[in-house]
């Protein structure tokens, strides 16, 4: 389930990255006197930068979770862990 | 002008600092989580009132973070709806603040609650006041992870289940609204919500914009408990520690859910009718199912869970009406029901807290034992039933009246259904747990601490006293502006747009 998730997220977040690719851009890096001409978009990267970050804190915290759950449960087979049925 | 704007980001770095303090100081020195916690809830929660009155006499209000421009730089907006909304969540987060400082000296390590409370109640004023779609995200994540480490606070295993169940749902939401952020900005070059709102207006409305509609009504009606995405509130809700499920359900729920649809659907992309559709069915479905799910439950705090799903179906049903009246109703019942439920959870945390069960069969004879619990919950009780004069029979009239006036019959006759469906599932609560007999686990319970009934007879008295919100001269303050932020939808745009350019 957690290692699903992170697939998913990180596919949005290539695909957020993506959108900001313009054809034959290059990095949104310039000297003072340079024109500036044909860079891809600089926002997404620094958005995604931020999104990986969250995932990240989610993840762990997921992870730390299961840990738990092992520890009481016995097993991370989610079929068998029904204390609840919401 | 200049000045005043400089209020806005203090509802962020309040708690947020708070929150830092406790962690570093926390552990060594004690008394210091209670004091600096109090301090910082009671200051943002009158803080939030100034803000209430800046938006009264200024108008709306940007401040820019970091002193880069908007668009280009992060903005922080105050306007009605945020200033109704800080109101709300800050008052509501104070006197639960309260009630878990005597609440949760059973629990260990109370100074972790306490840094994660005050993270959770910085999330939710950072999403109901920026002004930028990403930064809202972000605000959002830190609330919700603060809230899945809150469910899972009591380190039992049911309380890991349901933590694990909210934390994964959360986070496939959280999945979505950011796929929508990806469409929104490849459409509209920015990440800016009036400026976004601005460009979309230009725009012709095609097939994207939908589909973004349906990826955010998936990811924040997922936040929001809406009925086909519900299903970890009533696990979640009931594990979590008394004040968080009255947090969650009062509170974090309407911030990230309701909040951001009426924003993001209101003032950015707009309501198209399949939208308010999509709004009233689902509202209908929620108030339906969620007090059916209820009336079957013999745990109180899962039966309050679902009536959280029930009641935010109503709320979900005004805002999909949209007529003035109809929006006017949805607003003061979020408003009505942050307090009415906030104070039913605690009232059910009390009980736990006398007793050590939250199983009705195993209540009876309460009233004599805890006279003030009992009484308040009877208000509560009241008033989310929708019993005159108490304040959710004002909101629920309303929104009823909206429908019918209207023409959606149908809609108007499913929320009496369910208004009467939640009287008889709250007179169970009242016959089992407080009237009738005192049995065994009841014969010696005694009157919880101080603090916590201060907490709870201050809201029952909001509860008491809410109908008062419709005289005009309140109603002109609190409640018209959020309306008219809503109402008005594009105009959020050029008044952004008008006050930045002013910076």
């Amino acid at each position: 389930m957690i290692i699903g998730l992170i697939i998913a997220e990180y596919a949005v977040n290539l695909f957020f990255v993506l959108i900001a690719y313009r054809i034959e851009g290059r990095a949104p890096i310039f000297a003072a006197n340079q024109p500036v001409e044909n860079m891809v978009d600089a926002l997404p990267q620094a958005v995604v930068l931020t999104s990986i970050v969250i995932g990240l804190a989610t993840t762990v915290l997921l992870i730390a979770l299961a840990m738990r759950i092992y520890e009481q449960y016995g097993t991370l087979d989610v079929t068998k862990i029904r204390d609840l049925n919401g | 002008m200049r000045e005043i704007t400089n209020i806005i980001p203090l509802f962020i770095v309040i708690p947020l600092s708070a929150a830092f303090l406790i962690s570093i100081v926390g552990k060594s020195v004690k008394g210091v989580p209670d004091i600096v916690g109090f301090v910082a809830t009671l200051g943002v929660c009158l803080w939030s009132l100034v803000g209430l009155w800046a938006v009264n006499s200024y108008g709306v209000l940007v401040y820019s973070v970091g002193a880069w421009k908007p668009p280009i730089g992060i903005a922080l907006v105050l306007d009605g709806l945020s200033a109704f909304m800080l109101v709300t969540v800050n008052l509501v987060v104070f006197l639960i603040f309260l009630y878990s400082s005597a609440y949760m000296e059973r629990y260990t390590s109370k100074w972790k609650f306490f840094t994660l409370f005050l993270l959770m109640q910085a999330g939710m004023n950072g999403v109901v006041i920026t002004g930028d779609i990403f930064n809202l995200y972000v605000f959002m994540e830190i609330a919700a992870i603060a809230g899945f480490a809150l469910v899972a606070f009591g380190v039992e295993r049911h309380q890991f289940e349901a933590a694990f169940k909210y934390a994964v749902m959360s986070a496939l939401g959280t999945l979505f609204v950011f796929l929508g952020i990806a469409f929104l900005y490849s459409f509209t070059s920015t990440l800016n919500m009036a400026d976004m709102g601005a460009i979309l207006m230009q725009k012709p409305p095609g097939k994207l914009v939908l589909f973004v509609s349906l990826l955010f009504v998936m990811g924040f009606g997922l936040k929001a408990a809406l009925v086909p995405f519900h299903a970890w509130l009533p696990d979640a809700h009931p594990s979590a520690p008394a004040p968080i499920s009255a947090m969650l359900s009062g509170v974090l729920i309407k911030s990230l859910g309701i909040y951001v649809l009426c924003r993001i659907f209101f003032n950015v992309i707009g309501m198209s009718p399949a939208v308010s559709t999509i709004f009233m069915f689902l509202g209908t479905l929620s108030m339906v199912i969620g007090v059916l799910a209820a009336v079957g439950q013999m745990d109180i705090k899962r039966l309050l869970a679902y009536h959280s799903v029930s009641q935010v179906g109503y709320i979900f049903l005004g805002l999909g009406i949209g007529t003035p009246l109809s929006v006017f109703a949805a607003l003061f019942h979020l408003f009505n029901h942050s307090v009415f439920k906030s104070l039913l959870f605690l009232d059910a945390g009390a009980i736990e807290y006398a007793t050590g069960t939250r199983d009705l069969q195993k209540l009876g004879g309460l009233m004599k034992r805890m006279p003030v619990t009992g009484a308040t919950n009877f208000i509560g009780a009241m008033a989310i039933s929708g019993i005159p004069p108490f304040s959710g029979f004002w909101s629920k009239l309303l929104i009823i009246i909206a429908a019918v006036v209207a023409g959606k019959f149908w809609y108007a006759f499913w929320a009496v259904v369910a208004s009467l469906l939640t009287l008889a599932s709250f007179m169970k609560v009242m016959k089992y747990a407080f009237w009738g007999e005192i049995v065994e686990t009841t014969a010696d319970v005694k009157e919880v601490p101080k603090v916590m009934q201060v907490a709870m007879v201050a809201l029952a008295l909001i509860c008491i006293f809410g109908g008062g919100l419709m005289l005009t001269r309140l109603n002109k303050m609190f409640l018209k502006p959020a309306m008219m932020t809503l109402i008005e939808g594009h105009k959020y745009s050029a008044e952004v747009l008008k006050s930045i350019s002013k910076l």
